[in-house]
């Protein structure tokens, strides 16, 4: 990578956090509006807790019907119904995959008895070429300038998706430390914690709460790492502080965070010292054209 | 070209039948509508430009999914017939190639096209190579050339890739690699109907079956 030709300091640098990266692979609508708005920046970063979420979000939804399609005997519309009846939260994800594949798959093997199993062996078998190329596309050139790791370097994050003989392996295993996890997680809440808690609490749902919003979330993640000094977070608490943790990865190297979300990025780029950019794109539902 | 939508693939293979199948009829087929209602559950694909058609039989087959022990088939036979679909498919992307003028396809390229994508549902069937490695790299084919509207990097890909299949003997998982890598090079969408909402001919939605 060549050294920027101006100094740091007058360099656009970009924080790409998760919504983004997700869009830029979702639509080719949105991917053109992102990549406009990229062109005016030097150096685009992502993170490690950006890729973590990555895998939890578009990855992991790949897995999943990777591992339904496959099963003996699958019928490629029996896992359409089954995801569109299910009330999973990723639930609309797995639609979105499914759809795009329908665009494909209604055009092959028409004449065949057997068509279903064939679409649903078409299906896992293309998305066992895909899963390894989404995570590579993540730290690739064409994606990022940088994946910055050396904050919290997720250990989960640097997991690239490995297929066994039948199956990936589990995408996002628990996260035990000494076990399988190296990450530094603990230690940068613990060195930035108490500036984010005076931050949060005021934007927080009161504790206890049924439905706490974004900011309860991880300032419980914070403060339940304060309290205790053998705090053992998983990937699940991270993403919980997901937002937060991104903005720790990226400060003083990123100048502005591009993000879908103005409610909490907004707050997290102010506190990161960047500028917030809300990414905005035109409606794309057809009853509002 | 003329004239060459209606064409069905013609080619023969001695190792094991006719290729001319019913498939190859699927020839102009790519605009029909698909359902894929199950009884139970209730939903079909239509084509927006037109409505609703009958429900497709769906006879189950309930075949293992478990790979084929032993890795690689050996059949000469397969080999031959693998070898065979190769070549037609290079000629019918070779004689488009030839078509391209002013970087742009000939108006009649969907025939050829159409013709294409019916070899190479019965290369996929070829159980030649690795255990799923020849189903592998056509599906990853396929997902970038059905429903898509084609320009000249399809053929250029598409000749890229079967070229390189064809000198192959030995068809295992670093042939799924080297499509990826084509499919890059020819700065096509290798999340193309996966991740990435595909640039389509005919746009397909699921609407509910009412039983109706």
């Amino acid at each position: 990578m060549n050294p920027p030709s101006v100094p740091p300091t007058l360099c656009r640098r970009a924080l790409l956090e998760t919504t983004i990266q997700v869009d830029r692979k979702k639509t080719g609508h949105r991917q053109a509006v992102i990549e406009r708005l990229l062109e005016g920046f030097e150096w685009k970063f992502s993170t490690s807790i950006t890729l973590l979420e990555f895998k939890a979000t578009i990855i992991e939804a790949c897995i999943f019907l990777h591992g339904v399609f496959r099963r003996s005997g699958s019928r490629f519309s029996d896992v359409l119904d089954a995801v569109t009846e299910s009330q999973h939260r990723q639930q609309a994800l797995r639609l979105h995959i499914i759809h795009n594949m329908v665009q494909i798959t209604e055009g092959l093997f028409r004449n065949r008895n057997d068509r279903q199993e064939r679409l649903a062996e078409i299906a896992y078998l293309q998305l066992e070429n895909v899963i390894p190329q989404l995570y590579d596309w993540f730290s690739s050139p064409a994606s990022v300038d940088q994946v910055l790791n050396d904050r919290i370097a997720c250990t989960r994050a640097m997991e690239k998706p490995v297929k066994k003989v039948a199956k990936f392996e589990t995408n996002l295993p628990r996260c035990i430390r000494d076990r399988n996890k190296r990450c530094q997680v603990e230690k940068v809440i613990r060195q930035h914690g108490p500036r984010l808690v005076k931050v949060l609490e005021p934007l927080a749902t009161p504790s206890g709460e049924p439905n706490p919003n974004q900011f309860r979330r991880t300032l419980d993640v914070i403060q339940s790492v304060l309290a205790n000094p053998k705090a053992d977070l998983s990937h699940e608490d991270c993403r919980n502080a997901g937002d937060f943790l991104i903005g720790i990865e990226a400060e003083g190297h990123a100048t502005e965070a591009l993000s879908t979300n103005a409610r909490e990025w907004e707050v997290v780029a102010k506190e990161m010292g960047m500028q917030f950019v809300h990414v905005k794109y035109p409606d794309e539902r057809p009853w509002s054209r | 070209m003329a004239g060459k939508s209606k064409r069905v693939a013609t080619t023969s293979d001695t190792a094991s039948g006719p290729i001319t199948g019913e498939d190859s009829q699927r020839v102009g087929h790519f605009r029909g509508l698909p359902t894929v209602s199950t009884p139970g559950l209730t939903t079909k694909v239509t084509d927006t430009a037109t409505s609703l058609l009958p429900s497709q039989s769906e006879e189950s087959g309930g075949r293992a999914r478990k790979p084929a022990k032993g890795g690689a088939v050996e059949d000469p036979a397969l080999y031959k017939r693998f070898r065979r679909l190769c070549d037609s498919i290079l000629s019918e992307v070779r004689e488009l190639e030839a078509s391209i003028s002013e970087g742009r396809l000939p108006d009649d390229w969907l025939g050829s096209a159409a013709e294409i994508e019916a070899l190479l549902e019965q290369l996929y069937d070829v159980p030649w190579g690795q255990r799923d490695a020849l189903k592998g790299v056509v599906t990853a084919i396929l997902f970038q050339v059905v429903n898509a509207d084609w320009h000249p990097n399809h053929v250029m890909f598409l000749k890229d890739m079967i070229s390189r299949l064809r000198s192959r003997y030995s068809i295992d998982q670093t042939a799924v690699k080297e499509c990826a890598e084509s499919v890059r090079l020819y700065e096509l969408d290798q999340f193309r109907g996966t991740a990435t909402k595909p640039m389509v001919r005919t746009h397909y939605k699921i609407v509910e079956d009412t039983g109706e």
